[in-house]
């Protein structure tokens, strides 16, 4: 799923890019409650935080940092991606592509560029779904997603630090 | 904003719509790219 998502949001660049990811969550959000005989659709499934190393995630102290060190680890797995020698070829292809559009040389590198971003993605995911404590489709909600889009615009998209800034901003 | 203003102003929306307007306006490429052109103008001013 990833990858067929992948494909076809990597062929738009800039503010296109944002609409068709904003449109493929929507996509998302609507397959689990189109399908009524799922009772993760309408009711979702509650989830237990886990004690990584003996420590319990239930005291909110304990998950803010849980959370702070998932994201630290996440934003240095970008940056090291991105300043390592494929980012920057990447980032070169990007720009001087002939058709200006996002194509990369080859598709094993445009799986890599997938598998990081599902990696990450499926990360991040499973920590706001422990802060809710359930896990139900309207995490991926039209205001949901519009608070995150409006958050990496507002940062600055293309740059490491936007989405940062945005959601700061905005959330 | 979501989470702070709203707490002080009932009508956060229309802050979070002031601010978008003012990025919009003075920085359209982002915080982060408008705060950083910011800086190293600042810089070439200053030598």
């Amino acid at each position: 799923m990833a990858a067929f998502f992948g494909v076809i949001a990597l062929r738009a660049t800039g503010l296109g890019f944002l609409m068709i990811t904003l449109a493929l969550s929507q996509v998302l959000w609507g397959s689990p409650t189109a399908c009524p005989t799922s009772p993760t659709a309408t009711m979702g499934s509650r989830l237990t935080r886990p004690a990584p190393f003996g420590v319990s995630l239930d005291r909110p102290v304990s998950f803010y940092w849980f959370v702070l060190i998932v994201a630290v680890i996440a934003f240095l797995m970008m940056t090291i991606f991105v300043s390592s020698a494929f980012g920057s070829s990447l980032k070169e292809y990007a720009i001087n592509a002939p058709d200006g559009r996002t194509r990369f040389q080859s598709v094993a590198d445009q799986m890599d560029h997938i598998r990081l971003c599902r990696l990450l993605g499926r990360r991040l995911r499973i920590t706001l779904r422990l802060l809710s404590q359930i896990y139900h489709p309207t995490s991926l909600s039209t205001t949901s997603s519009a608070e995150a889009l409006l958050g990496v615009i507002a940062g600055g998209s293309g740059t490491l630090g936007g989405p940062v800034a945005g959601a700061a901003l905005v959330l | 904003m979501k989470n702070y203003a709203s707490a002080y102003v009932e009508r956060w929306n229309m802050l979070l719509g002031l601010v978008f307007l003012f990025i919009v306006l003075v920085m359209p490429s982002g915080v982060v790219p408008g705060v950083s052109s910011l800086v190293a103008k600042l810089r070439r001013v200053s030598r």
